[in-house]
């Protein structure tokens, strides 16, 4: 799973993180789909909960899940640290 | 009714005895006060972001949103943990420009990225005038703890002046230890205000027999679960995205939460700091949320909405609850003001004071010092001033509408290499002033713009700006070089040497790193 992650291109990340966090965010920003997460009757419920407060507690999850995934894919392929382990190259800066 | 005076007097001991244990007695330097020596690990970062982001008020205002209009309180916590996000992602230039170009403030990295200082100027200028209606409110919410543990026995002046009088003496070591003493206090006050709260919701949200069981939420009426922008709540369907996109974007234009980037020992720091300050914020606005609603139908609620924190403590666990509940509010509010005032004293020394006249690194401490006692007394003199004014919250309104303005240039200039000096500033001056205008007439939302908000209408208007003047006004050849090496030097040191490049850019010598003159002990 380690080798895997530091196998993929950064590019790829990149694209799949993207993908990911536009779910939250839409849930929160897009009014078509936040209004229809609380448009359910106080009937409906699940686990003793009210879907609309279901969908925003969804929400919070998500964000904390994704965040917390991307840390440590991030941290895997090392793109978190402040030193790398071979001899410097020379050139650039 | 004694015991709340006790539990606060115990609480507000141990913060004092905290800091007094874990002053510095030898020197520090600017670099040291301004942003603690930029040493510091994610636990202190998330708790310390935390504490800069949700004040007292959380307990009183969005306690009281919550039981009259129910799921719209969710909004709050959509939008902070959103807006943490951006913390993460600008985390690699953010942290890195600071660390090599020893940033102390958002306006300063804001100068770095146009090479502007006007650029700067108008950010500080912002950000410190947007903080002080804040600062005043929190003072002033600090008077709603001393009338809740008087019993109401007490007139509103004289539990105003107490209120006062805790946060004015609790400054004296804000001021003495500046960014260290915030963030050693923040981890105590936090640990108190948010995890203990929200340990305290879960518990009386178990039993059945409280007043906000977890069960009342399966009956609860529709006008709680429904949101403004539904047919019929006389709201446009935009308000709510107004209100989540305000907050996502403005959660880093505040310069107190921005500053956390600069105290953090390093990228990951500030990106591990994001994911606790997440999980902290998440569970401690997300167990308040729930609790609230549970609470929603309960008769004293319903009579004093903005009361229902401390009214349900007392009902679940006498006055000995009603007391850690104060603590919490005292605790949550003393760490926003806090930081409010030390960022505020910080950018007075730094970014206005230092550009007219060029101060010492012993000076710089001297007058951010200075700034903060006249801030503070200024905040002081007006909240007492202004306990009666009603519009007041108007004043407050507008200033979050006018610091998200500083967003649009932080954010185009942090994620893309478009816009120059002239259109951020244009647009941040364009933005203000319509955003000021629009809230005179309209505070809440605009109907005839689908719901919108007078703040919303000024970043889009400051976006535009700030787009069409940077496409006028052109980039130099100079300029595009020199963006692309500030980009360049905040990649990660795995991408830098990818690229064939040294993997570590070492810091840039300014004129401010000089040696360290000022003795911790000399200054009041």
């Amino acid at each position: 799973m380690k080798e895997w992650l530091q196998g993929l291109s950064g590019r790829t990340v990149t694209i799949v993180f993207t993908v990911l966090f536009i779910i939250p965010f839409a849930m929160a920003l897009v009014p078509p789909l936040y209004l229809w997460g609380s448009s359910a009757k106080s009937g409906a419920v699940i686990l003793g909960q009210p879907v609309s407060m279901w969908y925003w507690n969804i929400d919070a999850l998500l964000i904390f899940f994704l965040m917390w995934a991307l840390y440590g894919v991030q941290t895997v392929r090392k793109e978190n640290e402040e030193h790398v382990e071979h001899t410097p190259k020379q050139g650039g800066q | 009714m004694w015991q709340p005076f006790v539990v606060l007097g115990l609480f507000y001991g141990a913060v004092v005895a905290l800091l007094y244990i874990t002053q510095q007695r030898d020197r520090v330097d600017f670099e040291e006060y301004a942003v603690g020596g930029r040493r510091y690990g994610p636990a202190y970062i998330g708790m310390s972001y935390v504490q800069s982001w949700f004040p007292g008020a959380m307990f009183v205002a969005f306690v009281a949103l919550g039981v009259n209009i129910g799921t719209l309180m969710y909004y709050c916590l959509a939008y902070s943990l959103l807006g943490l996000t951006a913390m993460y992602f600008m985390a690699n230039r953010a942290w890195r420009w600071g660390q090599r170009h020893q940033l102390r403030s958002q306006p300063h990295l804001l100068e770095l990225r146009y090479d502007s200082s006007g650029v700067k100027l108008v950010a500080s200028v912002v950000g410190i005038a947007a903080i002080m209606p804040w600062v005043i409110l929190g003072l002033q919410a600090m008077a709603i703890l001393f009338e809740v543990s008087s019993n109401g026995a007490w007139s509103l002046t004289t539990c105003l002046l107490l209120g006062m009088a805790v946060i004015v003496v609790r400054q004296y070591w804000t001021v003495r230890m500046g960014m260290r003493g915030l963030i050693m206090s923040d981890m105590l006050q936090g640990i108190v205000a948010y995890l203990v709260a929200a340990l305290v919701c879960v518990i009386i949200l178990a039993d059945k027999n409280s007043p906000a069981p977890y069960g009342n939420l399966a009956h609860l009426p529709e006008k709680l679960t429904s949101l403004p922008g539904m047919e019929g709540t006389g709201y446009g369907p935009l308000y709510v995205f107004s209100l989540i996109f305000m907050g996502v974007i403005g959660a880093l234009a505040w310069p107190m939460s921005f500053q956390r980037i600069y105290t953090a020992s390093g990228v990951k720091s500030v990106k591990s700091g994001t994911v606790y300050a997440i999980g902290i914020a998440g569970v401690f606005y997300g167990f308040l949320t729930i609790f609230t609603l549970a609470a929603a139908t309960w008769p004293k609620a319903i009579e004093a909405p903005n009361l229902t924190w401390f009214s349900a403590l007392q009902e679940y666990g006498g006055v000995w609850l009603l007391g850690l509940g104060v603590v919490m509010v005292l605790g949550a509010s003393m760490g926003h003001v806090d930081g409010s005032i030390q960022v505020a004293g910080l950018q007075i020394a730094n970014d206005l004071v230092h550009h007219f006249k060029p101060l010492k690194d012993h000076q710089l401490t001297i007058v951010a010092k200075g700034s903060m006692v006249v801030y503070m007394a200024i905040a002081a003199i007006l909240a007492y001033v202004t306990i009666e004014m009603a519009r007041l919250q108007l004043l407050a309104q507008m200033s979050y509408y006018l610091v998200i303005q500083i967003s649009v240039p932080l954010f185009l200039g942090l994620f893309t290499k478009f816009g120059n000096r002239w259109g951020a500033m244009m647009g941040m001056i364009a933005g203000s002033v319509v955003a000021i205008v629009l809230t005179v007439e309209w505070i809440d939302d605009i109907p005839a713009l689908g719901g919108l908000t007078a703040g919303m209408v000024g970043l889009i208007v400051n976006f535009v700006t700030y787009a069409v003047v940077s496409l006028l006004t052109g980039q130099s050849e100079e300029d595009k070089k020199r963006v692309d090496e500030l980009f360049l030097e905040a990649l990660p040191p795995v991408k830098r040497q990818a690229l064939g490049l040294d993997p570590v850019v070492g810091p840039v010598t300014t004129m401010q790193a000089e040696p360290a003159v000022v003795s911790e002990g000399e200054q009041p």
